[in-house]
């Protein structure tokens, strides 16, 4: 997606800010390949921080050995929304991902309480996009909408788009937990009964998980 | 004679940028999070 941008904007420059929710949990191969895609495109950087959010008592940290910042970061990007007036925002949902997402415009209108109201959502004939909206209302745009996952991958390989290396397998030092391989990061750590131990593994993202495992 | 012909990859390429460029058109102040996904759980692993 971010590749596409810059491509549909060249040779100027990508004429919108990019937006990074940061949860401070963080993987830094995550973070070196955002700075160093923004710097060799030029692109504007927002970052909104959970832990702001956390601060002004608008989120509430999870607790436990499995606390996860992922839940917090959809009330921060609202937040960050609402700072940075954005009035639309892209992501890269497809159709083919799930059937909340199967349904979805190119266009997808939002009230101002970023509610998704069926009947607020516009036909769109043939390439006809319709970005009416009152005022506080915003819009989700999925460029991306008609591609599958075979479709991202074939297209990053013909193109030559670098990937993060986290996508890919590596040796890792893994723990078992509740029947899933949990890598040692600086947030995931092992209990003092759990074996350390180090194998070929990767990342699995939660979409391509069976709804169970999520 | 040039092959005006898109295969499926260059017609998706040609949609997504069109609809990019109709994006910076139409609104005021566009932008594009990076971790869009409510439940991008990076804790689960695939094993080899």
């Amino acid at each position: 997606m971010a590749y596409l941008a810059a491509k549909a904007f060249a040779p100027a420059k990508i004429p919108f800010p990019f937006v990074h929710v940061d949860t401070g949990h963080n993987f830094p191969e995550t973070i070196s390949f955002r700075d160093k895609f923004v710097e060799e495109y030029g692109v504007n950087l927002v970052v909104g921080l959970v832990q702001d959010s956390i601060d002004r008592g608008t989120a509430t940290e999870e607790t436990g050995p499995n606390a996860s910042r992922n839940a917090l970061q959809s009330v921060t990007l609202l937040e960050t929304i609402d700072r940075e007036n954005f009035d639309a925002c892209l992501g890269g949902g497809r159709r083919d991902e799930e059937k909340a997402r199967a349904k979805e415009r190119f266009f997808s209108h939002r009230d101002s309480f970023g509610q998704w109201d069926p009947k607020n959502q516009r036909p769109e004939l043939w390439n006809l996009f319709n970005g009416g909206k009152g005022q506080g209302e915003n819009f989700r745009v999925f460029p991306l909408s008609n591609w599958t996952e075979m479709d991202v991958w074939q297209y990053a390989k013909i193109e030559g788009i670098e990937l993060p290396s986290l996508y890919f397998a590596h040796e890792r030092e893994v723990l078992e937990r509740n029947g899933s391989l949990l890598a040692i990061t600086d947030f995931v750590s092992a209990n003092e009964n759990e074996e350390v131990r180090k194998r070929l593994s990767g990342f699995a993202r939660s979409e391509t998980l069976p709804a169970q495992v999520r | 004679m040039r092959n005006y012909n898109l295969n499926h990859l260059e017609q998706l390429e040609a949609e997504a940028i069109f609809v990019l460029r109709e994006t910076a058109a139409q609104f005021e102040n566009p932008g594009l999070p990076f971790f869009w996904r409510k439940r991008l759980y990076y804790n689960g692993l695939f094993g080899s």
